[in-house]
């Protein structure tokens, strides 16, 4: 058993970290912020999953 | 000559706004009029409205993206930019009969590349901007996805302190006007700048605006109303929504979809990027979707959509080379 959200998430957040490296650089900072807030996403999704599986 | 041929392909860039607002009249009232807030007729004005005003909200950087970050400007001419009309109108239609949601704006950004690829080669494009705007085409609904997520898990966390849920609904259905008037907002402002854009790269190319010139406002307010007429007239004909083909939504849930949707078009439009608004609201649907878990969300949809982002911009180059080539043995 895996918690699907938390790993969309992650992929998500993969995807964006991997468009930091190919876009300008003044827009940089959109891709790596996203990534971290999908980081985040998928740190909580997994520890909600969890809860709600130990219940 | 040149003239008859700059407004013929002017008429055609302002029919394309017009479709747009006909299509896409449905991502904006559709949780309006599915939770009867407003009859369809008036919730298609409310959008239209909202359409037309935000040009006094935006600047044109999407405009200025679109005339001069795709095609080179020396490439520019009124053949290139009618070739990348026809490959965006095209590809359109072919996908609408596939059933693919496809992004008009990736469509005619794709059709632009495709035809002054057509003319003088690879070198035609400006790599930089395409780069900019393909990046955009996954960031957009991901920003939107993230955003709907967060709202609606703090308006749920909030609302589980009210115990009248009756009441609660009631606001939410009220809180509707002012998100879908917002999302209204941000699609006018990113999808009538394309159209702006393109008229300002035929302006550009035919010597009545200077390369560096500013969009006239002739051609703002045109575009802006070309988009709205185009909601007014089409939106209320549409009826599967947005709303019910992802994931069935409740007023609390259209609420943080359009917001979060507002607000990404909002930034987006900020920096100049155009961006497909059908793709940003899906992304915000998904989002909404998936707070309780994913099986909610009917991935079928969101998955087109991945392959709308794949084949939209080589499928409408495609077209509008081909187009660009008859048109030259022709002319």
């Amino acid at each position: 058993m895996i918690d699907h959200r938390a790993l969309f998430f992650f992929v998500a957040a993969a995807l964006s970290g991997s468009l930091a490296f190919v876009i300008e650089d003044d827009l940089v900072y959109v891709p790596r912020t996203v990534a971290i807030v999908y980081l985040i996403l998928a740190a909580v999704s997994w520890l909600d999953w969890r809860t709600n599986n130990r219940a | 000559m040149d003239d008859l041929a700059l407004v013929f392909v002017v008429a055609v860039a302002l029919g394309f706004d017009f479709t747009n607002g006909f299509h896409d009249a449905a991502n904006s009232i559709a949780t309006v009029v599915a939770t009867r807030v407003l009859a369809p007729r008036y919730a298609v004005m409310w959008a239209a409205f909202f359409n037309f005003v935000a040009f006094l909200v935006f600047k044109t950087e999407v405009a200025s993206t679109i005339a001069k970050d795709v095609v080179k400007q020396d490439v520019l001419s009124i053949g290139v930019i009618f070739a990348g009309l026809v490959g965006a109108i095209a590809w359109n239609l072919f996908t609408f009969y596939l059933g693919l949601p496809s992004s008009s704006s990736h469509a005619l950004v794709g059709g632009m590349a495709g035809a002054a690829v057509a003319k003088s080669g690879l070198d035609a494009v400006v790599s930089s901007g395409l780069g900019k705007i393909g990046c955009f085409i996954v960031l957009a609904p991901l920003i939107g996805l993230a955003l709907a997520f967060i709202v609606m898990a703090v308006v749920l966390r909030i609302s589980t302190r009210f115990h009248n849920v009756e009441k609660l609904n009631r606001v939410f259905r009220r809180l509707q006007l002012i998100s879908a008037g917002a999302y209204s907002l941000g699609h006018g402002g990113n999808d009538a700048q394309k159209t702006m854009g393109i008229i300002l790269a035929l302006l550009i190319a035919t010597g009545h605006v200077a390369p560096d010139g500013e969009t006239p406002l002739w051609v703002v307010l045109s575009a802006h109303a070309a988009i709205a007429l185009g909601t007014l007239t089409g939106g209320w004909r549409i009826v599967h929504t947005m709303g019910s083909r992802i994931t069935r939504l409740q007023p609390v849930g259209g609420v943080s979809a359009e917001s979060a949707g507002a607000a990404t078009l909002f930034f987006v439009s900020a920096k100049g990027i155009p961006v497909s608004t059908t793709h940003t609201i899906t992304g915000c649907i998904v989002g909404v979707g998936s707070i309780h878990r994913l099986s909610a969300v009917r991935w079928g949809v969101a998955g087109r959509v991945v392959w709308a982002w794949i084949l939209t911009i080589p499928g409408a180059a495609v077209i509008a080379a081909l187009t660009f080539v008859v048109l030259r043995v022709f002319s």
